[in-house]
This record gives structure tokens, sequence and C-alpha cells, in this order.
């Protein structure tokens, strides 16, 4: 998994044919009976994304370099296939016709068609965890179970330690799981899940709704599609007010769970409740891979190459690619 | 239809039931575990898109698994599953079992007799695992683990593969009946069994029962407290008219005194629920039970006929024992 750069058109590479295909794909599971009666089970919701690229000349002239370039466009795209090796590994793309969400605003208006959700996770989960009292023995890394404060599931891992050293007493924790059920309490106990920790260590818990806006683009107005990653920073208003970055907000993810919703994009974690509606401006990449192990480009002059352009006799003519997805474990 | 517990422990299959037939459209998924709730190391895995939180059990990650198909059958042949799972690429091989690859602990054997289970989950809208829950699809343990390039494929045997296990005559005592099948055991000082009719208000997982006046006890005849604690006697409902629950059977975790109005009755507290509250019985219909109680496990406690060692007497030397 990279963030390598898909090198797109018309920079640095040039020659990208208009008739480029993209292609929506679904898995449904249709259960037709004898009457016709159907059931059907989508396997997914966000779409796996297809992309049919022709290039009507790809140059390899080291006198026509494209600007900021120091190779030529041919050897750019095929270095950049084969230190893919092909399909093993993903990248990011930026569709040139959909790259973009936004403006926010349209005259200081809030833009319905740049809008977030906003979700609520209501089931008291831990926010906040410090150290009441550290323990001795612990490393980073070590698992530790919330087991008072009136809820369940929450799990801290040991972020840094005192004193220096491989172990010693808990100066921060990480939240693995926040739970659910919690109220904000002090003194709570911890039990001590891995590592060689000991000292009955404690902790100090705030527990409260959290109120998420997944990071989505609104297609049509009839269909929320994750954003897995941004292109540059994400500008953000809430019911038309500017929001600071870490101030009013945090950007987590890709990946977001509680009861009730999931979500496999990026996020932004309200740290003061917004008022809403809260609209976005962010240009985004989408996370694809080449669907084919091979590649033709075809020479039909001297330094000039080919995928798929009208000279194209011989070649598959194009370059596929498709959305990638990373397993969450 | 297999009962559907949903986030917050509630039964939701009558909700999933109207969800069905009002909709032709199912949000399903798989959800897998691989270890015990508690374990750090335990592997919560989905076939969903993105993550899944079902607060019965825990947060659920998309994961690269492919497994077999699942049969249910009758009688006591134990299944199996192959469960295929491709662990992301990045993780390394260390000499910590906290952050050593999935794949380096499958070659060590770490998730060797590990217990799997597998809930079908469904879902009201994308993502939602909690309204309507999942129902248990598939339990067992790990049998085997091979590693291929990139994947782990685990053999699971489900839950009856205990049955499978034949054991050697020399390590099971031929004389001994109690090591094979026997029947309910009295309480003890007592030579028959009592048989029990259902009272109201029993529950899943708390039964009050009204002695019959059957086998030489008198109706509401009253067991004190903790006549049927541990070791653990059984529970098992009768055949018969008006009878649900008819072949259930529950080891009982304790048994009291229960007093209703001015009528004595016995509670027995189960272990594990019973899929449906038993009917009471009345005028000849109506659930009715037997108590078991178990075989004393120390010779010393052990007093004769009422109340017998079910025990081995003569316990091999280790080395002879396969």
């Amino acid at each position: 998994m990279s963030n390598t750069i898909y090198p797109s058109s018309p920079l640095p590479i040039r020659g990208l044919a208009f008739n480029s295909m993209k292609s929506p794909e679904d898995s449904t599971i249709l259960q037709v009976a004898a009457n016709a009666a159907t059931v059907a089970i989508p396997q997914y919701i966000d779409p796996v994304w297809h992309w049919l690229l022709s290039y009507e000349y790809v140059m390899d002239r080291p006198n026509d370099l494209a600007t900021g370039n120091t190779y030529t466009d041919y050897r750019l795209l095929q270095g950049f296939w084969l230190a893919r090796n092909g399909r093993a590994d993903d990248f990011l793309y930026s569709d040139p016709t959909d790259h973009s969400v936004g403006p926010a605003l349209i005259s200081a208006a809030p833009n319905a068609q740049a809008q977030l959700q906003i979700v609520t996770d209501t089931t008291d989960p831990i926010s906040v965890v410090t150290v009441n009292s550290a323990g001795t023995g612990f490393a980073v890394g070590d698992y530790l179970q919330v087991a008072g404060g009136g809820g369940s599931g929450g799990i801290l891992s040991v972020a840094t330690i005192s004193g220096g050293g491989g172990t010693g007493p808990i100066a921060t924790f990480n939240i693995v799981s926040g739970g659910q059920g919690y109220t904000t309490t002090t003194n709570v106990p911890l039990n001590i899940l891995s590592g060689t920790g000991s000292g009955s260590p404690t902790a100090n818990i705030t527990a409260t709704s959290i109120t998420y806006s997944p990071i989505q683009r609104n297609f049509g107005g009839l269909f929320y599609e994750d954003i897995t990653d941004l292109n540059g920073a994400i500008t953000v208003y809430d019911n038309g007010a500017l929001k600071v970055l870490n101030t009013d907000y945090v950007v987590g993810g890709p990946g977001l769970a509680f009861p009730g919703q999931s979500y496999l994009g990026l996020y932004l974690r309200w740290i003061n409740v917004p008022t809403g509606p809260v609209t976005v401006q962010f240009n985004f990449y989408f996370r694809v891979r080449f669907e084919m192990d091979t590649v033709d480009f075809e020479l039909f002059l001297d330094q000039l190459w080919t995928v798929g352009g009208e000279n194209s006799k011989n070649g598959t003519g194009y370059i596929k690619l498709m959305t990638a997805r990373a397993p969450g474990i | 239809m297999r009962r559907v517990i949903g986030g917050n422990g509630t039964d939701t299959t009558a909700a999933v039931v109207a969800f069905s037939r009002a909709n032709n459209l199912l949000l399903q998924t798989d959800l897998i575990l691989i270890g015990e709730i508690w374990n750090p190391r335990s592997v919560f895995l989905t076939t969903w898109q993105s993550a899944l939180v079902y607060s019965q059990i825990g947060t659920f990650l998309p994961a690269t698994i492919k497994r077999e198909g699942v049969s249910s059958k009758i009688g006591v042949d134990a299944a199996t599953m192959k469960l295929t799972w491709t662990p992301k690429a990045i993780q390394t091989f260390t000499n910590n079992t906290l952050t050593a690859s999935p794949i380096q602990l499958a070659l060590q054997g770490y998730y060797d007799n590990w217990r799997v289970r597998m809930w079908r989950c469904f879902m009201p809208t994308s993502g939602d695992a909690n309204t309507f829950g999942a129902t248990p699809w598939f339990g067992g343990f790990v049998s085997q683990v091979q590693v291929d390039r990139g994947k782990i494929i685990i053999d699971v045997n489900d839950y009856r593969y205990a049955l499978n296990y034949k054991v050697p005559p020399n390590v099971v005592e031929v004389t001994n009946s109690y090591s094979h099948f026997t029947g309910a055991l009295p309480p003890k000082g007592f030579s028959h069994i009592p048989q029990f009719g259902v009272k109201s208000p029993s529950t899943p997982s708390v039964i009050l029962g009204d002695t019959l006046p059957l086998n030489g006890f008198t109706a509401h005849h009253i067991f004190a407290r903790g006549d049927f604690n541990n070791p653990m006697a059984w529970l098992v409902f009768n055949s018969g008219p008006g009878a649900t629950l008819a072949g259930f059977a529950a080891p009982i975790g304790a048994n009291a005194p229960f007093t209703d109005v001015a009528i004595q009755y016995n509670q027995f507290s189960i272990y594990g629920a019973l899929p449906w509250a038993p009917t009471p019985f009345a005028s000849g219909s109506g659930d009715t039970f037997y108590v078991s109680r178990a075989p004393t496990i120390s010779q010393l406690d052990a007093t004769g006929f009422g109340d017998p060692y079910g025990g081995f007497p003569f316990v091999p030397y280790p080395s002879s024992t396969p």
C-alpha cells in the first residue's frame, strides 16, 4: 500500500484521450424464485470503480519534456507501472473529472451539494483518559481494560511511560476502544491485559457523546460515498462559519464504527458539537490499483507511443484501474 | 428461524422476520471471532466493507476472508468449516506475541484449539449491526491451521466434535455404570426422581416447579436451598399434553424455595436460557420436568444407593493412559 500518486494528465503525462471510461461496480446476490419473486442481498455499499484510460500519444522525446519533468512521459508512465508491480501495489489517482467537493459556501450560504452528515455516538464511550495511579513496570503498547466507570468494552494501551527506559509508570494512554455506557469518573480501576506491569493502575475517564461527520461526497444528491484519501487540506464550515482544525475538529480514519453506524472513509471528529449544516471543500484521491498485470504500450512513430489511441493496431488499448480497498486487519 | 439477538441483548427475531417479509432487499454479513472476547490478540473479522460494532461481542474489522458453506443437519456428526484469511500485508515478524504478524502466530501454533464463532448479522441500514444484531451461525474449535503464501487456512470443528472422541476401554472402567449413560439420580435421601409441573411466573432462565404427587412425592414438596447446586444437577423437560419444551435440558445453577402468595414452589436457576418461557402446567396440560442430581464426585461423600459415587474408584497409572 503506498501513497504514490498516479501521473495524471496533462501534467506530468500528456496525451490522455478524452474517451476514457468510468464504471461503478456493485455486488448483489440475487435470489429469484420460480414465481419471479426476488430477494436482493448487496455485498457492499460503496461501489468499486473501474477506469479505462487510453493515451493518444505518449512521448519518449528527451528534447520535449513536459514542464517540470526530468524524464520523458513514456518513461514516467512505464516506470510508474513497473514500480507498482502491475496489480501488486495500490496508489492514489486524481480523476481529472471527479476529484473535488465544494465550494463549501455559495454567496456566503452553505452549499447543500457540499454538505456532510452529522452522526453522534450516544453510547457514552470514553473520550478522554488520563493517568490517576501510574503503576509500575509497564511498556509502551501494553493493553489495559477499563474495569469501572459503569461501562464496558473500554480498552486502553500505554502510549508513553515515565522516567525513560523500556518499562516504568504509565504517563499517557491511547484509547484503543472507547467502549460504551461509561460515566465521567476518576480513579477507575484498570485490568492488565498484557505485559508485565503491576501496581493497580487507575485512570480518570471522561465519557461523552461524540459527534462525527464522515467525509463523503454527495453524488447527485442521492448517494453518499466515503472518501478515503484527501488531496491536501479540507476546509470546514459549520452553518457558514469557518472551523479550525484541532480546535473545533480533528480528522480521523479511514474507518469509523460505533453502534449503529459504520463508514470506511475519513471523518471529522468534532471537539465542539456543530450547529449544522456542515459544509466542506476539499480535493480527494481514489485509492486504486492496476486491474491487470500486463499493459501494452505501442510504438507507432519514432519516440511516440500510444495506449489505445487511434494509431493503435495491436495493443489491448487501455490502462485499467480499479478501486483498491484495504482490509482492516 | 434462528434466534437473533440485538446489540443490547434483546431478542429481535420477530423484528427481523417482519423486516424480511416487508422488504426484498436484505443487508447481511458474517461476523467471525477467533479467540475470546477478553483476549487482546483475538481476531474480530467481518466480510462487510467497513468495521461493524455488535455491542454484544465487540468491533469487527473488515477482512479478506473466505469460508466454506455451513451445513445444518440432524444428528451428532461434527461439521467442519474451512476459513481462509489473508491478513494485512504490512505486518512483520517480531518476538512479541502482542505485535507479531498473524501469519507468524499461525505458524507457531498460537491459534491451535482456539474457539471460533461466527454470527450472521442482519442490518436494517448499511453499517448498523446493533439494531437487529446477529444470530449464532457456527461455533467450534480450531483443529488445524495451514499457512500458505499470504494466507492462513483454518479448519474449524464444531462443538460436537467432542462427542467423536473415542476413549479406550482401559481408561474408562467397563464396570463403572456412571461413566456410561445413566438416567436421572434422585435427590439426596430419596429413592425416586421428582417430577414437577411448571408454575407461573417462570422465565427462560428461572423455572418455578411444583412437585407432582408421583413417585412417593407429595404435591408442594419443597427441596432445601442448595440441594441441586454444584456439582451441577440437570433439569429436563418431559413430553406430554401441552408441552412446549419437551426434550430441552439445562444444568441447574442453584435452587431455592419460592413463595407465591401462600404457596411455596421450588425455584431453579439454570445455566443457558431456554428458547422461550415454559408453559405453566394446569389441568393436565403444560410443561413438566424432572430434576436429576449429579453423581457425587468424592468417594468419601457417597453413602449408598441413594447417594452413589459416580467417579472412577481406580484411576489408571498416567503412563498407561493413551
